[in-house]
């Protein structure tokens, strides 16, 4: 029975012991899973992230990885950020961006203040300009740019206010959104189309005849049939997010998950 | 010229005879009598050849006398008559087969114009009294929110009159085949990604279909707008020609010959083909034709009159015609829009259907 007693609390121990190292973030700001840096890159790349880290008291990180094991690139960056304790402080204060080489996926995901610093907006404004590089393959090029980007939008936010769509185009968040009052007006005008359509056709009933189905002896006899596939058309619509927004002041603000993480994802 | 007028008389008065739509019989409106309409048509056979013949010989035997005051009409097709009821001297047109003296509202019939070839094989006698026609374009005006509110009180009907329009029906068979661009669609969702696949297949179809008698009014005085949408007719009480069944109504012979009418018959046999043809691609989510042919060959024709009510009102200075079904009652015509209604109605239920819509938007939003 002591013997037994003894066994399980070794295996607890061990268990333990396993898990301590994802207490700690064990994996660098800039992690290069992919290979697809030089080790002289690597280092240069996490020494601007690790200053502008310090600095702006919320982690910048880039994860590359070879895929994402088979789930949502967005379940998978949340993931990486949790299991490997990337942010800043006691709030984890972050933002990562994360590749996944096989899918083309990207992520770009925030926490704590980094919700706040990066805006929708600021996380849009952001990947337009480093999707291009990443769409060459220039990696380098790519992550210098996501870096020179991310300090820009924590200087913003920290000296005047945080990168976003100050252009006033759109309604402040409430129950009654644009994307609401735009499909109200076109669902209305299509039904009031519909109803005048029919009510004009009450009123002109006298019109040529250009069927004669009424006259149709028996059904129709089929002499012949083939159905051949031609070709098949996929599109991808990126949902609307319907979470609550947070943060961003006047502008359009930060669609936060219940996660807490905010995303903006896509392929490169 | 008197003797080409068929005139249906009450053999016990002698009173002119009416086909009453009611009681599907013969009418005398002066001492009330009711004959059966075989019983007047053994009585008037023999009489109605004897006025043909008499005609043609009189025809043959006094010619037109030069500087007729009638030669101008008969040469544009006009033809002249004394009503055998009150004298009156009277013109109607060569395509008129019955009708009635505007003065003493005789009834009476033009023969030859429905005789050897010219003969109907079928009739569909009115069912539809002048009445009820006026009391359905009456109950039309009804429920209809675009029409000017002063058209239904201050319109007056024109004119009312029964026609036995001339129809050509063919039967035919049409051979066809089309392809269509069919797709079958799949929506799932990745992650933040709503997916949509959608698949297309050619969708070749070949078959046949017969027509039994498709109607073509024949009479260019006939709209052809309105005797298409009156359709369709119960073929089930299509009778034998006779002439019994015309007076106190009007009628036409054709004057659109069978191979003319028969392009509109044609035309709408392959388009059902082509219906047929697309209905028979089933499992798809969407079915748009590519390319079609069809075939189409007559295989029977039949001439027939069917009963039309013609209903003619004027309303600030415009003419409008409506038709009138005489077996079925089916109503249609043209009646005016009131732009006013129409832009009213037309905000009016945008604004409203978009207030609903938003209203129940943020309803949702909200909760």
């Amino acid at each position: 029975m002591k013997k037994r007693w003894i066994t399980l609390i070794t295996l607890l121990s061990l268990l333990l012991l396993l898990a301590l190292p994802a207490l700690a973030r064990d994996l660098p700001l800039v992690y290069d899973g992919a290979g697809l840096l030089t080790e002289e890159e690597v280092s240069e790349l996490n020494e601007v992230a690790e200053y502008l880290s310090n600095d702006y008291s919320c982690e910048i990180a880039i994860v590359v990885v070879p895929d994402t094991e088979g789930y949502y690139v967005e379940d998978y960056a949340e993931a990486v950020y949790r299991q490997y304790h990337y942010g800043y402080g006691e709030d984890q204060s972050g933002v990562m961006l994360l590749l996944s080489m096989e899918e083309r996926d990207y992520d770009l995901i925030a926490y704590g203040y980094g919700n706040t610093a990066f805006t929708d907006y600021g996380k849009e404004w952001i990947m337009d300009s480093v999707l291009p590089y990443l769409g060459q393959n220039d990696w380098y090029g790519g992550f210098e740019e996501f870096l020179y980007r991310c300090g820009y939008c924590l200087e913003e936010a920290r000296t005047n206010k945080p990168v976003d769509d100050y252009s006033g185009n759109y309604a402040p968040s409430g129950p009654v959104t644009p994307g609401l009052v735009i499909v109200g007006v076109i669902i209305g005008l299509i039904v009031t189309l519909i109803v005048q359509g029919s009510m004009k056709k009450k009123m002109n009933s006298a019109v040529l005849a250009t069927q004669a189905g009424s006259y149709q002896e028996r059904e129709l006899q089929l002499t012949g049939q083939s159905d051949r596939f031609v070709r098949k058309d996929v599109t991808r619509v990126r949902r609307s997010d319907d979470d609550s927004r947070s943060g961003g002041g006047s502008g359009r603000g930060t669609s936060v998950h219940s996660s807490g993480f905010s995303h903006s994802s896509g392929k490169f | 010229m008197a003797g080409q007028i068929t005139n249906y008389q009450c053999p016990s008065c002698t009173g002119p005879l009416r086909f009453d739509a009611t009681t599907g019989k013969l009418t005398c409106d002066y001492c009330g009598t009711v004959y059966d309409l075989k019983e007047i048509e053994a009585l008037y056979a023999e009489k109605d050849e004897q006025a043909a013949q008499a005609a043609v010989a009189a025809a043959q035997s006094e010619p037109a006398p030069e500087g007729s005051p009638w030669s101008e009409a008969e040469a544009a097709g006009l033809k002249v008559y004394n009503c055998p009821s009150c004298g009156a001297e009277l013109i109607y047109d060569a395509t008129t087969a019955a009708t009635s003296c505007p003065y003493c509202g005789n009834p009476t019939i033009v023969p030859g114009s429905l005789s050897g070839a010219l003969r109907p094989d079928w009739v569909i006698p009115f069912k539809l009294t002048k009445e009820e026609a006026v009391s359905l374009l009456k109950t039309h005006y009804r429920k209809k929110p675009l029409l000017p509110k002063l058209f239904s009180r201050q319109n007056h009907l024109e004119e009312i009159k029964g026609i036995y329009a001339p129809f050509w029906l063919f039967n035919g068979d049409t051979q066809g085949e089309a392809t269509f661009d069919a797709t079958k669609v799949r929506h799932w969702t990745e992650g933040k990604y709503d997916v949509t696949e959608t698949s297309h297949y050619d969708a070749w179809r070949s078959g046949r279909l017969s027509f039994d008698r498709i109607p073509v009014d024949s009479s260019t005085k006939m709209p052809d707008e309105h005797m298409d949408a009156i359709e369709p007719y119960d073929y089930n009480e299509l009778k034998p020609f006779s002439t019994a069944y015309l007076p106190g109504f009007m009628a036409d012979k054709y004057d659109v010959d069978a191979a003319t009418a028969e392009e509109r018959a044609r035309k709408r046999a392959e388009a059902s083909t082509v219906a047929a043809l697309r209905d028979s691609v089933e499992g798809y989510a969407s079915v748009t034709e590519k390319e079609s042919q069809v075939s189409y060959h007559r295989t029977g024709l039949h001439y027939a009159l069917l009963p039309v009510w013609l209903l003619l009102t004027k309303w600030n200075g415009s003419d409008y015609l409506f038709a009138v079904n005489g077996q079925t009652g089916k109503l249609v015509g043209n009646l005016p829009i009131d732009k006013g209604r129409k832009w009213a109605w037309f905000f009016g239920v945008w604004l409203g259907v978009a207030a609903v819509i938003i209203g129940l938007g943020a309803l949702i939003n909200m909760l």
